[in-house]
């Protein structure tokens, strides 16, 4: 395999593929919306992991007292709460504080004045530390039972349910990226086979005058790879502007903690760019091998 | 004959899938530089003679030869070897009808990874040993039955083969052209390329009174020294 030789096929292919512009053209898009899909689901899965993971590495648990509780009672639960076991360290936080943070958070401040007046409708809360995130589930369970304990805010929960979701989506969407593929092989394949058929007549006198197999196929085989890293090239630019898009959205949402990670981007392109190259070749190569006899 | 064969059948079969036979247990050594006309009724089994040559059929069973190789055992990989030494000609020529007489015979080089070079330099040469050099021009559909043929056995023989195959080479040409395309088929053969061809045509195989191989039904009936084509002893 020589340079001259990949540049025979590499002219062949681009000849081939604009003999048939509009089936090429639909096929690299329908690559590309496909791959698109492929980058964005391994990006969530990514980062819902990577979210999962700081949430479920911390180690603290929030203790929210009855709304009808005054300060004075809020802080006899304190006490209680020391006691508890694996307990390392319990922070007080007023409503005022509680409110302050959702406002810097999420902002409105305006609306709650509307809302609320002067009145806050936060509870007193108290955070407290374990010594170890394993330990947390059962001071909760212990802090729960204090009376005068509305509720107990526990990252484990948030994990279990948002480990779930991310279980449920990863599933669907293995399914959903292989039925992806699957109709890119084929529409790739189906591409081939067309400019099979048009050269039908110069595929014959190949044979006749012993043409090596390579010679034959090449040119069809680099045509596959061709549409199929065009469809990964256009699904790359898309994904990584809307990856930059959505990474300065959620940098807002600072609770999110996701920012833009140029090196996870990265990843995801080139595993597209090759997943593109390697559909390419699988659907030219089948086709070579249903409707090309030697 | 004291030359080696060049082409060597043994017992060689061929049943197609619909069970019709297209040769059967035919066994014949034919040497190097020999012309010899296949004749027979249609359906006597000529062209499936001429395909197992060039492996576009496989015998059912036996053995076929070609310098000395059984090409029933060639790999796909080797095929292309055996059709590099074996040039094709058809009575429909086959002619790329998108490309002029020059390109077609061009293309068929370039497939076969001839350089540039090698290209320009030897197409021209083709050309001119085919007659057909002041055509060079011209799209297949611009030219005559004879003079496409002309550029369809041109680009038979761009890798000088040892063997040209033709099956009814004239069958599409009025007779005084046909007896010009045996003219170049008589020259190459004058220079040691072993000729097959099968043919309908009585005039010419009894103006070149070669070696005639009659088939019936499959089988040799009749292998003779500057045969004519209808037998007569
Ligand atoms: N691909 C095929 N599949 C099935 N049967 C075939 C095939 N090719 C040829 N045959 C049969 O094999 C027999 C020999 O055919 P072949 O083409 O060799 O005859 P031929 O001598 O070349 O005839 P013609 O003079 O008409 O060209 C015929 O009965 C034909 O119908
Ligand atoms: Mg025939």
């Amino acid at each position: 395999m020589n340079l001259k030789k990949i540049g025979y096929f590499i002219n062949q292919a681009l000849k081939n593929m604009a003999r048939n512009k509009v089936m090429s053209i639909s096929t690299v898009l329908t690559v590309s919306i496909s791959l698109f899909i492929v980058g964005a689901f391994i990006i969530f899965i990514l980062n819902a992991g990577i979210f999962i993971k700081t949430q479920s590495d911390k180690t603290q648990l929030s203790v929210f007292v009855d709304t009808n509780y005054t300060e004075q009672q809020a802080l006899a639960v304190e006490d209680k709460l020391k006691n508890i076991a694996d307990v390392e360290s319990v922070t007080y936080k007023s409503k005022q504080q509680a409110m302050d943070e959702m406002i810097s958070k999420q902002g409105g401040a305006e609306q709650w004045k509307q809302l609320f007046g002067d009145d806050n409708p936060m509870p007193y809360t108290f955070i407290i530390t374990g010594s170890d995130n394993t330990k947390l589930e059962a001071i909760s369970a212990d802090a729960s039972k204090i009376e005068g304990v509305y509720k107990v805010d526990f990252a484990k929960d948030l994990v279990n349910k948002l480990t779930g979701i991310v279980n449920a989506v990863r599933i669907g969407g293995i399914v959903v990226v292989i039925i992806l593929f699957l109709i890119a092989i084929f529409l790739i394949s189906t591409t081939i086979k067309l400019s099979l058929y048009a050269k039908r007549k110069e595929i014959q006198v190949m044979k006749y005058v012993g043409s090596s197999n390579s010679f034959i196929q090449g040119p069809f085989l680099t045509s596959g790879m061709l549409l199929g890293f065009l469809g990964a090239v256009v699904s790359s630019v898309v994904l990584a502007l809307s990856y930059k898009f959505s990474m300065d959205k959620a940098t807002e949402i600072q609770f999110l903690n996701l920012s833009f990670n140029g090196l996870q981007i990265a990843l995801v392109v080139v595993l597209l760019l090759i997943s593109g190259i390697f559909v390419g070749a699988l659907g030219s190569y089948l086709s070579l091998r249903k409707y090309l006899e030697v | 004959m004291n030359q080696p064969a060049i082409v060597r059948l043994e017992n060689v079969t061929k049943v197609y899938g619909n069970k019709t036979i297209g040769l059967d247990h035919v066994t014949t050594n034919i040497h190097k530089g020999e012309f010899v006309f296949l004749i027979g009724a249609s359906g006597a089994g000529k062209s499936t003679f001429l395909k197992l040559l060039f492996r576009e059929e496989k015998p059912t069973s036996g053995k076929i030869y070609v310098g000395n190789k059984n090409i029933s055992l060639l790999k796909a990989k080797e095929l292309n070897i055996l059709r590099k030494n074996i040039g094709v000609v058809f009575q429909d020529f086959r002619l790329l009808e998108d490309r002029t007489a020059y390109e077609n015979i061009a293309y068929a080089m370039e497939v076969l990874g001839y350089s540039k070079k090698d290209i320009i330099d030897r197409v021209p040469k083709i050309l001119k040993k085919v007659g057909m050099i002041h055509r060079q021009d011209h799209y297949p559909q611009q030219l005559s039955g004879g003079e496409q043929q002309r550029i369809a056995i041109g680009r038979a023989i761009i890798n000088s083969p040892k063997i040209l195959l033709a099956d009814e080479p004239s069958g599409n040409v009025d007779p005084s052209t046909a007896v010009e395309i045996m003219d170049i088929f008589k020259e190459i053969n004058s220079v040691g390329t072993t000729i097959i061809m099968a043919t309908h045509d009585r005039f010419i195989v009894d103006q070149l009174a070669k070696r005639v191989l009659e088939l019936k039904k499959g089988k040799i009936t009749r292998d003779q020294e500057g045969g004519r084509y209808t037998y007569e002893s």
